[in-house]
């Protein structure tokens, strides 16, 4: 029998980026215009294929593509409106970077080489989104340090091989601990149940004590390994290490790729492996919320601390990432909606600061905080879309941080956790502690000294116009996130879609 | 159209740029004008609104979490007055920085004006809560571009001070419409006027409550949140304090009027008497305390700044006796509206004519300082004046009380604000 | 069928002797073609009609020889046929600058390909060793081809461990032979008795094996062979060779004593031998990471490899049928990924040595830019042998892994977990260098034909990940499963 046409889509999605990656590292180095065709191409198809898909869903249609990959165990990717909301993320945001990378790399030599893999990377993402299993997310998020770790690494030097060191480290040794919590997940309650459903596979299930018990310490073996990439306090060291590696990977490492697929795992195995309702009663729940509390804390804490600009950044993600985590342990639609719909404005908030830092790093050379002086006046458009993502960061309306704020906190006061809005409010704070300062060093403070390194002289723009107009993009996205959040076509919306569906009617 | 009208100085703040703000200076004028015609419009055509109905309605329920903003019968002439104020401070602007080429970051001032104009704007037409934060909290970080547009040391330091406890002000508010909003069942983002029965009718409700006084006290000036104020005023160019103090500080009393559960509810699951005397116990110490550090003062801002501190007491004070005496609310309710734009009015004029004072030849001062007269004796609140009137409009209700004692101390702090004044026309003389 | 894949390699080496030079490299593609060819039909012969018995010239067992064609030698035979194919395509390239060694290494080459078939369609214990015994002679003929001294030397010390390994062998299979007059494995199995004659037949024979596998602490001469042999010799080695050793050790320990392993000794010898795999995967990984030489890191990485192989023993002796099951389909798979991922490991690795003209890890600096297509396949293989998805080796970890939950045995768990961690640290060493930036040594330029075979194979290895369902199902259609599992 001849498969329906929708059993190819998700091989297709996870396809593009793969093909795109192979057929880049067989072209020569010199021929980066076919190089840069073949990479919008990819994304843009990518793009269409997943809005498809998006369309498909309304329709109350899932495209699935299922095999068997060893006895008993499935590869499976299937389009559920969960997986959607991911890769509707990185598809939108790796079609920036994609553009971002472009300039960004302009002259700079082994672009196939990153391109490659920089595709490689996405088409693992897009495995994670779709992954139908935990099998098959296994594979995906392997593959998704692999092949990040040539980006970590990609400048040669000795502080970026020793971050490429420390990350693998981490992340394989997370791997190793996912593994191992997957292979007994699957040994001990079968394939059936490792399958990613609706509302989680557990509710039936009779609680024996042992049974239980296993769940529980299964549960944090997958927080333990998942939390990694999602970089879970004290497992977090090799984020702000990373940033050694060129702009364009800081804003794939921090806002789509690695630290999301991380976090997006914890969604998956507390949605749709043990279903937020099982994971309540087995009370997994509360000590997750307690870790994700404790994160945002220590990483707001240690932002502050930072000189370097992609370093405050990075410890930023740090807190942020775990409001996703917060939100998915807050027992209840909204605070569900507030860990999902974080999930996207994170990462559009944080690709649009990375990719600030990065114009002021390529254009004038600027590295720390305190060389940013009078930003603002040289490059008024990227320092109005810096402006614009702190602000969402600290949770400012009507940025998207905003909207995210509100229905985690929201939420906490309505699953009763009333101690987890005072750290969103703190945390509130710290970021505002540790982002106003550079906002007035941007827009208040004059130039005191020469740019340290000015690469890119101001023209008609300020800067080079494919470092300037992804940032510009995901800054309004930034902003129409929240200002139209309410809107049919919002990630807020989407969110709520989702949200809906996996509790128990 | 309400829309608009609001967001009309956003919309101008994208056409200031850096190399054509000279000849732009004309939007400091501009920009509230359109919003103080349409609510002087509504107050004087007609029938005018009454304080329960609302014009120029706009629902949007795609925008945000959903918008709500409206044109409220209770507000509209608190907000015509703010358009006033804004307006007569952009005047001064207009020709102050028309004389003074030579003014730095011009382009900067003006965009920072005209956001905190629009927050200011967006605070009293904003009828969802999450508007109404959002406008709150663009009015609260955009003025920090007011407070230290001189860039002086002092200027820096008050920015500083200012910016933190503006960020505190905001996580205390925050929290505040949060839980109040949670408390409020079937909706994420409710609308303002659910919020006081919401809070009234729920056991946690003294601690929301909490919340939102110490909250929106931060710009109120509520004593013990208050440092901000003498700071900021004196380093702050003339035009800004005069709106910081006359309009600003009176958007955390709106916060007050509109979201605390005052007046009479059907259910009331708490006792509010321990937070009403907190209000009360406050507001007496500002207004006293405030001028006890304002008579040492050194600049004339700084002693206007005290007497703005001093009196935002009073209103804190009059809040207190309301939210102890349901029955009496509506009447303190009047009383209060009344009272802040009187002292939004006098404040101003006083503030400007500082302003004024430093500009003129020395031959025009005298009648500059009778002119000035007017606005300080109408604060001191001699009879026939504005002041009188708002005060009696409260001191009525006072006697009817079963407390003698706050009569008394409400009334000598006309004393407090006499001997300000006093100390203002010393300075100035 | 079955005799055609005997009869073209052992046709070949003479041919290669016997034709002239500049006809040589067309006769080879052609019989690497056929060769291939009669591979694939007899998997698909025995895939559909199941297992195939063959008596050569008709001889009937137990005098005779016959040969049996059942999934699991389909499998193998498919495998080398596959392996030898792109290694010999490699080798035409690779062999362009060793004019002399080219002479020998061909005839050898078919030699040692004719016998690993041999010993896939063996059936009884004499064909195995006589099979044996020429894939070492061939073996140890090609480590010889630089005749370097070193090369020598350590040739001379394969040759003894082969040597010693086939007398080992050798006495236990007689003893076999005294006790029980057959040599036929399947005979035997029904034949044999759980007494002190038979286990220390089944010693004897184990512990040549073990030497020939080259099994810690045996392994000793491993990696001075398979690191010092030229790159399509080395991948040859460590890809198929030592397999064949463990091959003929499975059968007999699951196939022939399949009645008796449940037995207090053997039981505990099989656990014996799952610590001897433990011994290797931490040594050798251990050894791998200190080596300066890189060709040394991949034979060091054999070593530790072969560890994981041996874990079959105690996972599927004496324990459940479905644990058994998954320890078997796991260890055959680890043997396929292995063997692909090794050979295209040790092939990627000799272009980088060739281009940079020596080995020490410390000297790859800046490959990844000037030799990425080799690089990116030693990526490739690297991914299967630390065994991360996707990849064949991925999945059969996972099957072990599944089989050690099933047997409750925690320990081979937690050692295939970490094994995983130790691949990587050694594995990622050569990555960390090759990004370096700064080249310290001359390129030289090596022909495309290096880097894509080497990318072929380690493709396949990846894409046993996605597809390991069909070797599987062969490995399950029929006949001997892993004894009588």
């Amino acid at each position: 029998m001849m498969p329906e046409f929708t059993f190819w889509l998700p091989v297709v999605v996870v396809g593009t980026s793969l093909l795109a990656a192979l057929i880049i590292f067989a072209l020569p180095e010199a021929q980066q215009r076919t190089r840069s065709v073949l990479n919008i191409g990819a994304a843009v198809v990518k793009l269409a294929i997943v809005a498809y898909m998006v369309q498909l869903i309304m329709a109350g249609d899932i495209a699935e593509t299922r095999f068997e990959i060893v006895p008993g165990i499935d590869f499976l990717l299937r389009a559920d409106a969960l997986s959607m909301l991911f890769a509707g993320l990185s598809s939108v945001l790796w079609l920036f970077t994609t553009l971002y990378a472009i300039g960004y790399l302009e002259g700079s030599p082994h672009r196939s080489r990153f391109f490659g893999f920089f595709s490689l990377c996405v088409a693992s993402t897009m495995g994670i989104a779709l992954a139908g299993n935990l099998f098959t997310f296994l594979i995906f998020f392997e593959m998704l340090t692999l092949s990040t770790y040539p980006l970590v690494v990609h400048r040669g030097t000795e502080a970026s091989l020793k971050a490429g060191r420390t990350y693998l480290r981490y992340t394989l040794s997370g791997g190793a601990v996912l593994l191992t919590a997957v292979a007994l997940f699957y040994g001990l309650f079968g394939a059936e149940a490792a399958e990613f459903t609706e509302a989680g596979g557990f509710q039936t299930l009779g609680e024996g004590s042992e049974v239980s018990l296993w769940l529980t310490i299964l549960f944090f073996m997958f927080i333990a390994g998942l939390g990694v990439k999602a970089a879970l306090v004290p497992l977090h060291g090799w984020l702000p290490v990373a940033m050694v590696a060129p702009a364009p990977v800081s804003a794939l490492l921090h806002a789509v790729a690695v630290v999301k697929a991380g976090a997006f795992g914890i969604v998956r195995v507390v949605y749709n492996v043990y279903g937020i309702e099982f994971a309540w009663q087995l009370g997994v729940l509360l000590p997750l919320a307690i870790l994700a509390a404790i994160t945002i804390l220590w990483g707001s804490l240690q932002a502050l601390r930072q000189i370097e600009l992609k370093k405050r950044l990075a410890y930023s993600t740090v807190s942020q990432v775990s409001y996703i985590v917060l939100g998915v342990c807050l027992f209840g639609p909204i605070g569900t909606i507030g860990g999902l719909v974080h999930l996207l404005h994170q990462g559009i908030m944080k690709v649009t600061l990375f990719f600030c830092a990065g114009n002021y790093a390529e254009t004038l050379g600027i590295h720390r905080i305190d060389e940013l002086d009078g930003t603002g006046k040289r490059m008024p458009l990227t320092s109005i879309a810096f402006t614009i993502g702190a602000f969402g960061m600290i949770g400012v309306p009507p940025t998207a941080g905003f909207i995210s704020k509100w229905y985690l906190a929201s939420g906490a006061f309505a699953a009763g956790m009333n101690w987890a809005v005072l750290v969103l409010i703190i945390s509130s704070m710290l970021n505002a502690a540790y982002f106003l300062p550079i906002l007035y060093r941007l827009w208040f403070k004059p130039q005191k000294q020469p740019w340290p390194d000015e690469q890119i002289a101001a023209a008609r723009f300020e800067t080079h116009g494919l470092l300037l107009w992804p940032v510009v993009a995901t800054a309004v996205f930034s902003i129409a996130a929240g200002l139209f959040a309410a809107h049919a076509f919002s990630p807020l919306t989407w969110a709520t879609l989702i949200s809906v569906r996996e509790y128990l009617p | 159209m309400i829309i608009l009208l609001v967001l009309l100085p956003l919309l101008l703040a994208a056409l200031v740029t850096e190399q054509r703000v000279r000849k732009q200076l004309w939007i400091f004028a501009a920009a509230p004008l359109p919003m103080l015609l349409v609510a002087a419009g509504y107050i004087f055509h007609g029938d005018g609104l009454a304080s329960g109905e609302t014009a120029m309605v706009l629902n949007a329920d795609w925008l945000l979490l959903g918008v709500y903003w409206r044109v409220s019968g209770g507000l509209v002439t608190l907000l015509a007055v703010t358009a006033l104020l804004w307006l007569l401070a952009g005047v001064y602007s207009w020709q102050e920085y028309q004389k003074n080429p030579g003014e730095a970051h011009l382009a900067r001032y003006l965009r920072c004006w005209l956001l905190t104009l629009t927050g200011n704007f967006g605070v009293l037409v904003a009828g969802d809560i999450a508007s109404f934060y959002s406008f709150f909290a663009l009015m609260t970080f955009a003025a920090y571009g007011l407070v230290i547009h001189f860039e002086t040391r002092p200027a820096l330091f008050a920015g500083r001070i200012y910016i933190a406890m503006a960020v505190l002000g905001e996580a205390l508010l925050l929290s505040g419409l949060l839980w109040g909003a949670h408390l409020i069942n079937d909706d994420i983002s409710p609308l303002l006027r659910e919020l006081p029965r919401a809070i009234a009718a729920s056991e946690q409700g003294p601690w929301v409550a909490l919340l939102l006084f110490t909250g929106f006290g931060v710009k109120a000036g509520l004593a013990g949140l208050h440092w901000w104020l003498p700071l900021a005023h004196p380093v702050a160019p003339t035009p800004a304090s005069a709106v910081l103090s006359g309009a600003m500080i009176k958007a955390g009393l709106v916060g007050w009027l509109l979201t605390l559960p005052l007046g009479e509810f059907s259910v009331m699951a708490a006792d509010y008497s321990n937070i009403a005397w907190l209000a009360i116990g406050l507001g007496l110490i500002g207004a006293y305390g405030a001028a006890a550090m304002g008579v040492f003062a050194q600049q004339a801002k700084t002693v206007l700044a005290y007497s703005s501190v001093s009196q935002m007491g009073m209103l804190t004070c009059m809040l207190g006796v309301g939210w102890l005496y349901p029955q009496f609310w509506l009447a303190i309710f009047a009383a209060m509206l009344a009272f802040a734009m009187h002292h939004g009015v006098n404040k101003t004029l006083l503030f400007l004519g500082v302003g004024i004072r430093k500009r003129i030849p020395a031959a025009f001062v005298p009648l500059l300082l009778v002119l000035m007269a007017i606005p300080a004796l109408n604060l001191i609140g001699l009879p026939f004046t504005s002041g009188a009137y708002a005060k009696d409009l409260f001191k009525a209700v006072l006697t009817e009380l079963p407390q003698p004692l706050i009569y008394a101390i409400f009334s000598y702090a006309a004393l407090a604000t006499t001997a300000l004044i006093l100390r203002f026309a010393w300075l100035l003389r | 069928m079955m005799p055609l894949l005997l009869i073209i390699p052992l046709a070949w080496a003479i041919l290669c002797i016997l034709l002239p030079q500049r006809w040589l490299s067309l006769t080879i593609r052609a019989g690497l073609l056929l060769q291939v060819g009669a591979a694939l039909l007899l998997t698909a012969d025995v895939y559909v009609n199941g297992p195939i018995e063959y008596a050569l010239g008709d001889w009937q067992a137990p005098l005779g020889i016959a040969l049996i064609a059942d999934g699991v030698s389909v499998t193998l035979i498919s495998l080398s046929a596959v392996v030898a194919l792109f290694v010999a395509f490699y080798a035409q390239s690779y062999l362009q600058r060793y004019e002399h060694e080219q002479t020998y290494f061909w005839p050898l080459f078919w030699f040692l390909l004719a016998s690993l078939n041999g010993i896939w369609l063996a059936g009884d214990l004499f064909n195995l060793y006589v099979g044996l015994e020429l894939l070492g002679l061939a073996a140890v003929g090609m480590v010889t081809l630089t005749g370097e001294k070193p090369a020598l030397h350590a040739a001379l010390r394969y040759l003894y461990a082969a040597l010693l390994g086939s007398l080992a062998y050798l006495a236990g299979v007689a003893i076999l032979y005294g006790a029980y007059g057959t040599l036929a494995i399947p005979q035997l199995g029904e034949l044999l008795d759980a007494n002190i004659t038979t286990f220390v037949a089944i010693g004897l024979i184990s512990i040549g094996l073990l030497l020939k596998t080259a099994i810690f602490p045996f392994h000793y001469w491993l990696p001075p062979a398979h690191g010092g042999a030229l790159a399509p010799v080395s991948a040859l080695l460590s890809a198929l060779v030592v397999k064949a050793s463990f091959y003929i050790l499975a059968r007999v320990w699951l196939d022939m004593a399949s009645e008796i392993n449940s037995h207090v000794v053997l039981y505990s010898a099989a656990q014996g031998l799952g610590v001897l795999g433990a011994g290797a995967i931490l040594w050798g990984s251990w050894q791998a990471y200190k080596a300066a030489q890189v060709k040394m890191l991949v034979a060091y990485s054999t070593v530790a490899q072969l560890g994981y192989l041996m874990l079959l023993f105690p996972l599927a002796i004496g324990t459940t049928a479905v644990a058994a099951g998954l320890a078997w389909q796991g260890a055959m798979l680890h043997l396929l990924a292995h063997g692909f991922a090794k050979a295209a490991m040790f092939m990627s690795v000799g272009t980088l040595v060739l281009a940079i003209g020596h080995g020490k890890v410390n000297d790859l600096a800046g490959v990844s830019h000037r030799i990425p297509i080799s690089l990116f396949a030693f990526g490739l293989s690297a991914v299967s042998i630390m065994g991360l998805p996707p990849s064949g080796g991925f999945n059969a970890k996972w099957l072990l892994l599944q089989s050690a939950m099933a047997s409750q045995q925690w320990w081979w768990f937690i050692l295939l977990v970490v094994g995983g961690l130790l691949t990587a640290a050694y594995v990622f060493r050569v990555f960390r260098i090759s990004f370096v930036e700064k080249a310290t040594h001359e390129f030289s330029s090596t022909s495309s034909t290096l880097d894509f075979t080497a990318l072929a194979l380690a493709a396949i290895a990846i894409a046993m990940g996605f597809f390991s369902q069909w070797p599987l199902s062969l490995l399950q259609s029929s006949g001997f499963q892993g004894g009588g599992l």
